[in-house]
């Protein structure tokens, strides 16, 4: 974390700051007389990211079904990561999600979990309110380890406790 | 390409777009897109209104596919896509 930014780094952390704003201004048309529009441009946008950085592509991805009110009757499990112990945990990316939908989508997968296993949260803040949440709900039952907090992106190890 | 030889006209490619996970779905289809040959149809099922891919097709393909709508939910979906440029 705290090596110092390469040109490439600084510029692929740009762009995503970029993206991010893009996607909170796109987001807002959700609803209005707008939306079709908002659509069209995030698709244009998800076209030109799709192959210099397809991660930031898929999150516009993610703002078009967001914006033309989508619902899926499961969340995706997008990708796999490695853990220290060489095992990979899966990833719950919730960034495009829409808000109302992401505890509960998170809490549906920790529901899901055996004593020991975990998965991993994306989010775009500090997901720490669910964290009271679940500390509130199911005390003593739950890990909770950030591996990246912020400024752009968080990444939450979640766990059931064994 | 007379309608007499039927025989030689490509047949339709069905997708399922159900079984496939969601995370590859998009890409699935963009091949199957771009394979599509004139007077050949692509025949798809999907469980929500595949509008986002088709705003995604638009960008990367403009006016070049017309999508036509069999059923439209509410849980099942069912469109053909064809090739809308001449090209002749």
């Amino acid at each position: 974390m705290s090596e110092p930014l390469s040109r490439e780094n600084s510029e692929h952390a740009l762009v995503e700051q970029l993206v991010t704003l893009l996607i909170r201004s796109l987001r807002l048309h959700r609803d209005q007389a707008s939306s079709g529009e908002a659509a069209t441009l995030a698709a244009q946008a998800w076209a030109a990211l799709r192959n210099p950085y397809p991660q930031l592509a898929e999150r516009l991805n993610g703002t078009l079904h967001y914006l033309t009110n989508v619902r899926f009757s499961e969340e995706k499990f997008e990708e796999e990561t490695e853990t220290p112990a060489g095992r990979t945990l899966p990833i719950l990316d919730v960034r495009d999600a829409p808000p109302a939908q992401r505890h509960e989508q998170i809490l549906g997968h920790f529901a899901a979990l055996q004593p020991g296993e975990a998965f991993i949260i994306v989010n775009d803040h500090d997901p720490k309110p669910l964290y009271y949440q679940l500390q509130a709900e199911q005390p003593g039952k739950a890990t909770w380890e950030y591996l990246e907090s912020g400024p752009v992106v968080w990444r939450v190890r979640l766990g059931r406790a064994t | 390409m007379s309608a007499k030889n039927d025989w030689l006209q490509p047949q339709p490619i069905e997708l399922d777009v159900r079984l496939i996970p969601h995370d590859r779905r998009h890409d699935i289809i963009f091949t199957c897109l771009q394979h599509l040959k004139q007077d050949q149809q692509l025949q798809l099922i999907v469980d929500h209104d595949p509008l986002p891919l088709r705003y995604q097709t638009e960008a990367l393909w403009p006016g070049q596919y017309t999508w036509k709508y069999l059923q439209a939910g509410p849980s099942v979906w069912r469109l053909t896509v064809e090739r809308s440029d001449t090209g002749a």
